[in-house]
């Protein structure tokens, strides 16, 4: 250059080279930016492709390592070719009617295309294909930018899968909680009716054998009130008093008359209180089962717990005295049923509880206590029995889990509590335990029922 | 005066109780008390000839009670009165009671069921028996196989292998259960040919019985006494238990009802061997006199066979039901029945199956007197007579295909 510059030469020739000259170093600059842009797209992962348009079958002007590799050519066997070879038919016609159609209006297109490799093994890919502005107007050229994905479809359809999966567990475990409160509940009925049955017989029992003696003491006294009619014809008639009086003494003597002035009150009292017995277990039965489905509506929940109390009363009587301490509490809107199970479940876990650490009706002992705040009321029930040992602690509320003998429950109970309290009431259970000194379960739950801010 | 005590935590079932039964005041002597612990208090002070117990109760329940009653005091009646269903089936399992009455009870149920049990228990007691009992060289001992089933029975978690293997630890044994169970009764539509295939069609009771009836007609030692063989004595028993068997099909009494009719001739084992001179003149007696055997041996004895097969059986520990079947079956008007029950199946089995079979020893048979349409309806029988009739030769004769 420095020579050119310092030579003066004749001025076209002289124009001529230089502008030779100035032309080859440009032609020299560009071939290095094509190279640089060539090795730039061949460096790509992308599929780029710049398709001839301007008469069918189309024709491929370039192509970068991408798409050489993907379909196993060599540029040189693409570039003249015709795409079609790059895809394969089947599959793919819907698509390649879209890039017909976008061609025609020179507009852009994307579509999933099925991708044919030199051994006609296919694989998914995504191209989009836009007209390139240079040729506007009249276009000849597009370009495609592509890309293999393969993969991405496989994880999608994956995806997909796993979804599906979630969704048909999801309902089967929903169908089992439904199974298992069912199964649970019918085992707490099964059980309470024999506890029923049991209360209820003992009553009819002494009802039964009071109106036996009341049948009997009315007969003799029917057959005393003759024999005293006797007497006073006897007397009237003048007869000696004590001829008159020896069979009226002798009759008072047999049906033993002091007894039964002492024992037909006795009796009388003992029927009514035995019918009340057997009026109020079955009143308590009744609001216990509760048949008002899955309602929420307002309910007072210290009356729920002396209902199932009530009910459940030969589950506890003989291992425990049961202390209630109720204070003043709000009706909360709940599904009282429910909650009955939740309140039988927890009693009758104290009952057994209680029982198993060798506690009898005397010194083992179930507390219920309740309480409210503004928005939440807690009733807690605690026993004084054998206590849950700390590495049980956690799992005490997980379905199956159970350290009583087979036979003594489904293990269901707690885990039943729990999801009534937490997932149909929106509240919480607490446990507080220590073995050998007993075990508190405390439920919260919001005074104004699901769907309000949770009790913190 | 029989002294009879009422056990309830129920303050008011006790009173009732009290109430109503002070009409027996001059027949019984009753206390009431309303504990385990106070109860057995008062068994220590004179112990009581029956007591009568709730089962649930706080601190020292019935089943305690009664237990610690029959260890101490074996000749006392044990009877439950209790409102607890479940309980029942244990109760009838583990022999810990003589009777179960349910609450509530039929207005004269109770008394009924004490007198029943006092009846038996005098009959038992009775000084002729107990002297020819005490006579008796030795008493035959209850085979080993049934404490060993009563075990496996008692477990609840007992499997149908596990009472197959005490069975067939015992091939003989084994092979004698599995000649009963095809031979003599059941009417099976096929032929069993192992224990584990008899266990589960015919129960676990009911193989127990079986094999403790083919142990002990196997312990049979000598020979025949006054024409009174093993095989004649085994072959009266299937037929009666066949029979009994038959009419109380599907019953909760059907175990042992069965086995009442196995054994209800044990008592002729006893007296064939340990005074067979004795028998012998019995069954002369019967000839002469033109009697019924059993009078007859009431006359040499002071008891008959049935009284002593009952005591021994008692002795064994055999069901209650079972015992006092056999005590009465010679005799069973003595008993008032509440419900269809062992005793009344044995003695109408009996009456049937024994129409046209010698009697055990060859004398003249005298048919059971009284046993007609109006026993059926006095023991509360669920068929008439024709009915039981129908039911014994359905049994008969399928039994005769299998032989």
């Amino acid at each position: 250059m420095n020579a050119i510059l310092a030579v003066p030469a004749a001025p076209a020739a002289e124009r001529l080279r230089l502008s030779l000259a100035t032309e080859r170093v440009e032609h020299a600059r560009l071939q290095i930016e094509l190279a640089l842009c060539t090795s730039a797209l061949d460096a790509a992962s992308t599929h780029f492709m710049i398709l001839d348009v301007s008469r069918s079958p189309y024709r491929i002007v370039y192509v970068n390592r991408a798409v050489c590799e993907s379909h196993g050519y060599s540029p040189t066997e693409l570039i003249g070719q015709s795409p079609e070879m790059l895809v394969c038919e089947e599959g793919s016609r819907e698509a390649l009617k879209q890039i017909e159609e976008a061609v025609c209006e020179v507009g852009a297109v994307s579509v999933e295309l099925v991708g044919q490799r030199r051994d006609r093994s296919t694989f998914a890919v995504g191209v989009k294909m836009m007209p390139l502005p240079a040729s506007v107007p009249g276009v000849t050229h597009y370009v495609c930018i592509g890309a293999d994905i393969t993969s991405r479809l496989a994880q999608d359809r994956a995806q997909r899968d796993l979804q599906e999966r979630l969704i048909a567990e999801m309902r089967e475990r929903e169908r089992m909680a439904t199974e298992l409160r069912l199964a649970q509940k019918l085992e707490s009925v099964g059980r309470l009716a024999a506890g029923i049955a049991h209360e209820i017989n003992t009553p009819i029992q002494y009802v039964g054998d009071s109106l036996s003696f009341l049948q009997s003491a009315a007969a003799d006294l029917q057959n005393l009130r003759e024999e005293y009619r006797r007497a006073i014809k006897r007397l009237a008639a003048r007869e000696p008093a004590e001829d008159v009086l020896s069979p009226v003494e002798s009759l008072e003597a047999a049906i033993d008359l002091e007894f039964m002035a002492t024992e037909i009150p006795k009796a009388f009292q003992r029927t009514l209180e035995g019918v009340e017995r057997v009026a109020a277990i079955v009143r308590a039965m009744k609001e216990f089962a509760h048949p008002h489905g899955t309602d929420h509506s307002c309910a007072d929940l210290n009356r729920a717990i002396e209902t199932t109390l009530a009910v459940a009363r030969n589950e506890y009587k003989y291992c425990a005295q049961v202390e209630t301490r109720f204070g003043a509490m709000p009706e909360v809107r709940c599904n009282v049923g429910e909650l009955n199970q939740v309140f039988l479940n927890l009693i009758v876990n104290a009952a057994h509880a209680v029982g198993e650490s060798g506690k009898d009706a005397c010194t083992g002992r179930i507390t219920i206590v309740t309480s409210a705040s503004t928005d939440t009321v807690s009733i807690a029930i605690g026993d004084n029995g054998c206590g849950i040992a700390s590495e049980n602690l956690e799992k005490i509320f997980d379905p199956f889990f159970t350290t009583k003998p087979v036979g003594r429950g489904t293990g269901q109970g707690l885990a039943i509590a729990r999801s009534i309290v937490v997932e149909k009431h929106g509240g919480r259970i607490d446990v507080e335990s220590t073995v050998g000194k007993g075990t508190t379960f405390t439920v919260h739950l919001p005074i104004a029922g699901r769907g309000s801010p949770r009790p913190s | 005066m029989k002294r009879v005590l009422f056990v309830d935590d129920e303050q008011p079932v006790l009173e009732a109780l009290r109430a109503r039964l002070h009409r027996l005041h001059g027949k019984w002597n009753m206390d009431f008390v309303h504990s385990g612990a106070l109860a057995l208090e008062r068994m220590h002070e004179r112990p009581y000839d029956v007591i009568v117990t709730d089962m649930r109760m706080p601190g020292m329940d019935g089943a305690q009670l009664l237990e610690a009653v029959g260890q101490r005091w074996p000749e006392t009646v044990r009877i439950v009165l209790s409102g607890c269903a479940e309980l029942e089936q244990a109760v009838r399992l583990v022999p810990i009671a003589h009777q179960y009455v349910s609450k509530p009870c039929e207005p004269t149920q109770l008394e009924t069921v004490v007198d029943r049990c006092l009846l038996l228990h005098d009959v038992l007691n009775e000084p002729r028996l107990r002297a020819l009992v005490g006579r008796l060289r030795r008493l035959p001992m209850l085979p080993r196989i049934y404490s060993a089933l009563q075990a496996v029975i008692k477990d609840e978690n007992a499997t149908i292998a596990q009472a197959a293997d005490v069975v067939s630890a015992d091939p003989a044994l084994a092979a004698r259960v599995l000649q009963l169970v095809n031979s003599a009764f059941f009417r099976l539509a096929r032929r069993i040919s192992n224990i584990e295939q008899a266990v589960s069609y015919l129960g676990f009771q009911a193989i127990r019985n079986l094999a403790t009836t083919a142990e002990i007609f196997s312990q049979w030692r000598g020979g025949s006494c006054a024409g009174l063989d093993l095989e004649r004595l085994q072959r009266h028993g299937q037929a009666v238990a066949a029979a009994t068997g038959a009419l109380t099909a599907g019953t909760p009494i059907a175990d042992d009802a069965l086995l009442a009719g196995l054994l209800h001739d044990i008592g002729y084992w006893v007296l064939a061997q340990e005074c067979p001179q004795d028998l012998s003149a019995a069954v002369k007696l019967a000839a002469q006199e033109g009697i019924a055997l059993h009078a007859a041996e009431n006359r040499v004895f002071g008891a008959s066979h049935a009284e002593i097969g009952a005591y021994l059986l008692g002795i064994w520990g055999l069901p209650y039901a079972v015992v006092e079947a056999v005590a009465h079956h010679h005799q069973p008007q003595r008993v008032v029945h509440t419900e269809f029950d062992v005793l009344g199946a044995l003695v109408i089995g009996h009456a049937l199956a024994t129409g046209d079979e010698t009697t055990v020893v060859p004398t003249a048979r005298t048919p059971d007197p009284g046993i007609d349409a109006s026993y059926l309806l006095a023991v509360h029988a669920p068929f008439d007579w024709d009915q039981a009739v129908r039911r014994v030769e359905a049994g008969r004769a399928s039994s005769e295909v299998h032989v």
